[in-house]
Parts: C-alpha cells; sequence; structure tokens
C-alpha cells in the first residue's frame, strides 16, 4: 500500500463516499427503470377507461349518446397525464 | 386450435375444476386457482413455522429469510406512511406474501399463475381501494373530500379539475390490477412461446433456448419487483388517506 495519491484521511473517506455513491446509484437504476415505464404506461390507459366507462353509462342513462362518452373520455385523458404527472414527480424525487 | 396444435400458450391460464361445488346456484367449485392459492399460502406458513421453530440468536437461513421479509415490509411501511401505519401492518405484510408466493411458484413449469387472472388482481385492488376510502373517510369526515379539490386553484376551474380528479381516483384500482396481471399474462406467454420455437425448432433450438433462459431471469425479476409494486402502491394509497393534506 505505497500509495500516495490520498494525502489525508479527509480526502480518502472523500474518494471512499464517490465510489458508494456511484455504485448504489448504479444498482438502483437498473430494475427500477422497467418498473418505471410499466407503471406510466398502465397509469394512462386506466384514466382513460374509466372516463370512458362512466361516459358510457351517463349516456346509457340520459340517452344523450355520444355528447358525455366524448367529453368524459377527454376528462379521462387528462387524468390520465395528470396521474403519469404524478408518478414523474415521485420518481424525481426519490 | 389447440387440439391441432400441441403447443399453446394460453393452455396455462385455463382454469379447470377440480370439486365441482354448485350452493344456491352460485359456482364455488374449487378450481386449479384455488389449489394454488392454498400452495402459495402454505408456503408462506412453512417460511414462517419453519423459521421461526427456532429462535436463535444466531440465525439459521430460514429465519434470516423470514426476519430479512418482515424487516423489509416493516421499513417499507415506515417510510411510506409513518407511525400510523403500524396498524395496517399485517395486512400489507399478508399481501406481500401472498403476491410474492403465488408469482414464484407460477414461474415454476407445470404450474398454474394465480396473479395471471385479472379477476384475482382486481378483487384485491377493490377490496384496497374500498378499504383505503373507508379508512378515509374515517380518519378525516368529510374533509377527506379535499383530495378531489386540491389548494390553490382558482374556483372557475373547479367543474374541470374535479371531474378529472374523481377519475384520476377512480383509476387507482384499475391501473394497480391491470399493471399485475398483465405483467404475469404477458411474461409467462412469452416464455411459453419461446419454449414453443425450442421444440419446433429441433436442433437449432439452442438459440430460442438461450433467450429462454435469459427471459426465465428476467421473469424471475418481475415476480419479485411486481409483488413490490403492488404492495409499495397500496402503503402510498393508505398514506393518501391517512394525510389527504400532502
Amino acid at each position: 500500500m505505497s500509495d500516495t495519491n490520498h494525502k489525508s484521511p479527509k480526502d480518502l473517506k472523500e474518494k471512499i463516499d464517490q465510489a458508494k455513491s456511484k455504485y448504489i446509484s448504479n444498482k438502483k437504476d437498473e430494475p427500477k427503470s422497467f418498473g418505471k415505464i410499466m407503471k406510466v404506461v398502465v397509469e394512462i390507459v386506466a384514466a382513460m377507461a374509466v372516463g370512458l366507462g362512466i361516459g358510457i353509462l351517463i349516456d346509457n342513462y340520459f340517452e344523450t349518446r355520444p355528447i358525455f362518452i366524448i367529453v368524459f373520455f377527454l376528462l379521462g385523458s387528462a387524468a390520465g397525464i395528470l396521474n403519469v404527472f404524478r408518478v414523474a414527480k415521485s420518481l424525481q424525487k426519490n | 386450435m389447440a387440439a391441432d396444435n400441441p403447443i399453446d400458450p394460453i393452455h396455462q391460464f385455463e382454469i379447470s375444476k377440480i370439486a365441482p361445488i354448485q350452493i344456491g346456484g352460485i359456482d364455488i367449485s374449487f378450481t386449479n386457482s384455488s389449489l394454488f392459492m392454498v400452495f402459495a399460502i402454505s408456503a408462506v406458513f412453512l417460511l414462517f413455522t419453519l423459521g421461526l421453530s427456532k429462535k436463535s440468536i444466531i440465525p439459521n437461513r430460514m429465519q434470516m429469510l423470514s426476519e430479512m421479509s418482515y424487516n423489509f415490509i416493516a421499513n417499507m411501511l415506515r417510510d411510506q406512511v409513518g407511525d400510523q401505519g403500524r396498524a395496517y401492518f399485517p395486512f400489507i405484510f399478508s399481501l406481500f406474501l401472498f403476491i410474492f408466493f403465488c408469482n414464484f411458484i407460477g414461474l415454476i413449469p407445470y404450474t398454474f399463475t394465480v396473479t395471471s387472472h385479472l379477476i384475482v388482481t382486481f378483487a384485491f385492488a377493490a377490496l384496497i381501494f374500498l378499504a383505503v376510502t373507508i379508512i378515509g373517510f374515517v380518519k378525516n369526515g368529510l374533509g377527506y373530500l379535499r383530495i378531489f379539490y386540491p389548494s390553490g386553484i382558482p374556483v372557475y376551474l373547479a367543474p374541470l379539475i374535479v371531474p378529472i380528479e374523481i377519475i384520476s381516483y377512480l383509476s387507482k384500482p384499475i391501473s394497480l390490477s391491470v399493471r399485475l396481471c398483465a405483467n404475469m399474462l404477458a411474461g409467462h406467454s412469452i416464455l411459453k412461446i419461446f419454449a414453443g420455437f425450442t421444440v419446433m425448432l429441433g436442433f437449432l433450438g439452442f438459440a430460442p433456448l438461450v433467450f429462454l433462459v435469459v427471459l426465465y431471469a428476467l421473469e424471475t425479476l418481475i415476480a419479485a419487483l411486481q409483488a413490490y409494486i403492488f404492495t409499495i402502491l397500496t402503503c402510498i394509497y393508505l398514506n393518501d388517506a391517512l394525510h389527504p393534506d400532502h
């Protein structure tokens, strides 16, 4: 151990911390990214489906097809984007 | 179709009755799905009875495994929900273990994957959704309705925002259940399709076989990951119900 690159214990500690953070961030990145993508896709589709479902129910009840289907499908799409936005925000925090 | 072709990737998802039971016109037969649910519960039971039969200070492998799973979920619940979440720990822990073992038992050839059926996962998600909604109203009273109207939004935008928030809230159980089911269904179908290639190609079958090994590793990861995601999302929904302000 004749390495003279690090003059004080502080330097060494910094190096260890750097190496550690690299290792930890690399390890965390891989398996989660797959889950992230799956999460986002399902989130959009589910909100659209709920919007469409509500639209169809209301239209069948009041016999006003297709007004509410259109309105609620658009609202559902907006909710899907809102969901994705929230997921992205929560992922950014971690 | 299935009769002429021995390689049928969908066959593994078929439900067959083992013991037909009918009560009052309702079919509650004991199916292969029920059988594998029993297997999953037995596996959980076995893990904990074997693991905790000898409570030694220096744990053996089974004890390590059961204690690690306990700590894992306990830490997750504390991180996501805080101290108030402790009351719901038994439910969250059972949920995680059941889904985890169902996913993993499904990876063994010739078994049935319980979580690949949407009705199973949707039953879980709907139950969680109802429970979380009830908990929200019990803990916060009618103030829980504020989650549909975030603070800082002008009144004239409310007619637009409130329906969007309600749809977003209602989409939670659907996204929760579809995610788990779709992952299991797609993964197991792909495994079967690649296995079919291996059989059909004969000598050249080693190429898809390599893929199959890699895919199988990926499926193992997904089985654990999806159980984890299902549980952590349950914790997040629970947190929203207990602390609706943020």
